[in-house]
């Protein structure tokens, strides 16, 4: 009877030991290492802390059990993330980026920039520093608007081939009657090397979830299909003293 | 507040009718001390930044306050709880033994339930309306924010299951996938607090990775708004300081900014909070503690310190409000258990291919070693130190103003027990945060002194409310504290109410001169 009465007692002790059991049997060697050493440890401190309270003892003897089952049974979580920064490297004169960005005249922050007189750049992510003849040329609707230079280089750079930002002005005229602009990235004639446009993840588009293509020489593919991605060309509002209103892709 | 608020000290003593609020009391000394002392060293210390505007020297007078201040309350923390050697603990009078409290009425039982139901729908309405790119971490990182305007329209990103979610999340995903049976160890920068990320196991599987981190943090957050409700109840008894506390919690700056964060601080949070109640319910830190208790308390130590930082704040705030003298084994055995399992963990990890050295794990030495270099540099460099490292920064962006000033107000009218455990959790929250701010002036660590500064402020709500309640009805003055309340939390909802990310920003960074 007294055994009995022990197991009616230390009941929550006994299941989160055999919760924690059951995940380190069905695992391989190491993660059953990790599993035990924390299942263990915060099983203990869990049946510590509700000493005295057996029904908050229960219910958290059932959560770790709950727990347990979910983390040992099953395959496959979570996909691995998109590349947060990577490169897209323009070897030849026919390679040319294309990205659309529809003009967010609705956002607020849009709205309270053009209020507050602030002007509109464009933001496009290069590696190192590019400078003509070997540097990118930048167009808008297909009309040139500028080769990067060493004067828009905006933020850190580490290291003299460090991936940042070239900030290019861009007059309200050029955004006058359009509800969106089409930039064109491509290598400055006579460039005599390999150039690198940064690209990242795409999340919250303006336009379209593919807005961003490559043109390889022979056909026109999304960063989207291939990675989940887009190249890093932005549109910014800032005022003259650097306050940035908004970004928008 | 109730009738009988007659309190016993912390040395035991009952408080005397001359211990009423306008008694000078030692902390007001310290707060004088710490008033005065900032003017001499900034007019014999000549440093141009100082002078650069009435901004940037009232700065760093208040920093200069904060440290002094912080570190004179501790002292006399400590002072006193050498003292208190063979006294009797403090324990308020109308605190009875838990066995001997009355039971409560079905009525009182339905209506706590509801407000815990209340508490609970609260935290998970912020923490919903905060999820996604909407969370103030890496809402705070985007260029609007204008903090880091070199970095992409997303912010410090990255995008889990298709949500936008703070980036250093990824250096806990190959840990998460070696607790879910899914890859073998591979050395992160985070390995050391693995204790999160196996709780955040656990959700993943069912929830997915990016639901799986928020789940975790929305059970702590959770957690740390009912401890927050048990120990206002504890200490302020016979006031709805608690149930106004667990409100500030729901609402709180700290929470909404981590709380759907893939990253530990939520759940280090709660933590944190749950080993206060802990320490209270089995008043270790009172004439109660026995050895075995702190043993135990040093485990729930060690194993929030597989969290996060949780172990020094909380071990910090044991040995301020227990005394060094009366419960020194105590104090001793609870560092040597929680060290043991931390050692023991770097041992166990290491072995199997994690990492702990380098990177996030080279912080602490680094802060020390800024320290020393100051120390070298003499009084000159301690004084400056109150501007570059922005000691006022961290404290007024883990909590603006508002919430400072109520604090103060509700220590002034709090029971002296009260103050007592207030002070302790206040020094042991927010010293850390200063020790480290030479690396890195980080508001999140000051944010660990939120049980003493919301339960602080609750009270102050709760006094206003009863003097109004006493003269024009109780509905005029639960009318008040719905007010008060309702305009901090809009405060903290900025975000979401005026796209504002003004408080995000100072809770990320650490406000410099801008007041």
């Amino acid at each position: 009877m007294s055994g009995l009465h022990s197991i009616a007692r230390h009941w929550p002790w006994l299941v989160v030991a055999a919760a924690v059991a059951m995940q380190c049997a069905v695992a391989s060697a190491p993660t059953a290492i990790a599993r035990g050493f924390m299942g263990g440890v915060i099983g203990i401190a869990a049946m510590l802390a509700t000493e005295g309270m057996p029904r908050a003892r229960a219910a958290v003897a059932a959560a770790i059990v709950i727990g347990s089952v979910g983390l040992a049974s099953g395959a496959g979580s979570f996909a691995d993330p998109p590349l947060a920064l990577w490169t897209e490297i323009l070897h030849d004169d026919a390679m040319r980026i294309h990205h659309e960005i529809a003009l967010p005249r609705t956002d607020h922050r849009w709205r309270a920039g053009a209020d507050a007189g602030a002007s509109p750049y464009l933001y496009v992510c290069a590696r190192g520093r590019l400078d003509v003849p070997d540097t990118l040329d930048v167009s808008l609707g297909g009309d040139s608007l500028a080769s990067l230079g060493p004067s828009m280089m905006f933020g850190p750079r580490p290291q003299p081939d460090s991936v940042g930002f070239y900030r290019i002005p861009l007059p309200w005229a050029r955004l006058d009657g359009r509800d969106r602009i089409s930039v064109g990235v491509t290598r400055h004639a006579g460039t005599s090397r390999p150039l690198e446009v940064c690209g990242t993840f795409m999340a919250k588009p303006t336009f379209r979830i593919d807005s961003s293509e490559l043109f390889d020489g022979a056909g026109w593919t999304s960063p989207w299909v291939t990675r989940q991605g887009r190249y890093q060309i932005e549109l910014r509002l800032v005022s003259d003293d650097g306050h940035v209103f908004g970004a928008w892709y | 507040m109730p009738a009988d608020l007659t309190m016993v000290t912390r040395a035991g003593a009952p408080e005397k009718p001359q211990d009423s609020p306008f008694r000078p009391r030692p902390e007001l000394v310290i707060a004088s001390v710490a008033v005065a002392l900032p003017v001499p060293l900034l007019v014999a210390i000549p440093v141009a930044d100082y002078l650069a505007s009435w901004k940037a020297l009232a700065d760093h007078a208040a920093g200069l306050f904060l440290a002094i201040f912080v570190a004179g309350l501790g002292i006399h923390l400590v002072i006193d709880g050498l003292r208190a050697h063979s006294r009797r603990r403090p324990r308020t009078r109308s605190e009875p033994p838990i066995s001997e409290t009355r039971a409560p009425s079905r009525r009182d039982r339905v209506t706590s339930a509801l407000a815990t139901l209340a508490i609970l729908a609260l935290c998970t309405l912020e923490w919903g309306l905060h999820a996604d790119d909407r969370n103030p971490w890496l809402a705070s990182s985007r260029p609007e924010a204008n903090e880091d305007r070199w970095l992409g329209a997303d912010g410090y990103a990255m995008l889990l299951d298709g949500h936008l979610a703070q980036n250093d999340g990824t250096f806990l995903l190959d840990l998460a996938r070696t607790f879910l049976g899914e890859r073998p160890p591979n050395p992160g920068g985070f390995d050391r607090r693995a204790g999160h990320v196996y709780l955040a196991s656990m959700f993943i599987r069912p929830l997915g990775a990016y639901w799986g981190f928020a789940a975790a943090n929305l059970v702590a957050w959770w957690g740390a708004a009912l401890s927050i409700r048990w120990l206002g109840r504890r200490l302020w008894p016979g006031t709805p300081t608690g149930t106004i506390g667990a409100i500030l919690v729901a609402t709180g700056q700290g929470f909404i900014f981590t709380g759907t964060a893939p990253q530990a601080h939520a759940v280090a949070y709660g933590a944190f909070a749950l080993l206060l109640v802990l320490a209270e319910r089995w008043r270790a830190t009172g004439e109660g503690g026995r050895l075995a208790t702190w043993i135990r308390l040093g485990w729930l130590t060690g194993a929030g310190a597989l969290v996060y930082f949780v172990h020094l704040p909380f071990l910090l705030f044991a040995l301020l409000d227990a005394g060094i003298r009366r419960h020194w084994r105590g104090l001793a055995a609870a560092a040597a258990t929680t060290g043991a399992i931390l050692f023991a963990w770097q041992a166990v990890g290491e072995a199997i291919g994690l990492n702990f050295a380098g990177g996030n794990n080279d912080l602490s030495g680094e802060a020390l070693d800024n320290w020393a270099r100051i120390v070298r540099g003499g009084l000159q460099n301690l004084v400056a130190w109150g501007h570059y490292s922005s000691p006022r920064g961290v404290v007024v962006g883990a909590f603006w103003l508002p919430w400072l000033a109520l604090a103060a107000a509700g220590w002034w009218i709090s029971p002296r027990r009260a103050r007592d455990w207030a002070g302790a959790v206040t020094v042991a929250g927010i010293a850390p945060a200063l020790a480290f701010t030479p690396r890195f002036p980080l508001p999140r660590l000051g944010y660990f002194a939120y049980p003493a500064v919301y339960l602080l402020a609750a009270a102050a709500i709760a006094a206003v409310a009863a003097a109004v309640a006493r003269k024009h009805g109780p509905g005029a003055g639960t009318t008040v504290a719905a007010i008060l309340v309702v305009a901090l939390a809009t405060i903290t909802n900025l975000d979401v109410l005026t796209g504002s990310l003004r408080f995000a920003v100072d809770f990320h960074y650490a406000p410099g001169a801008d007041w």
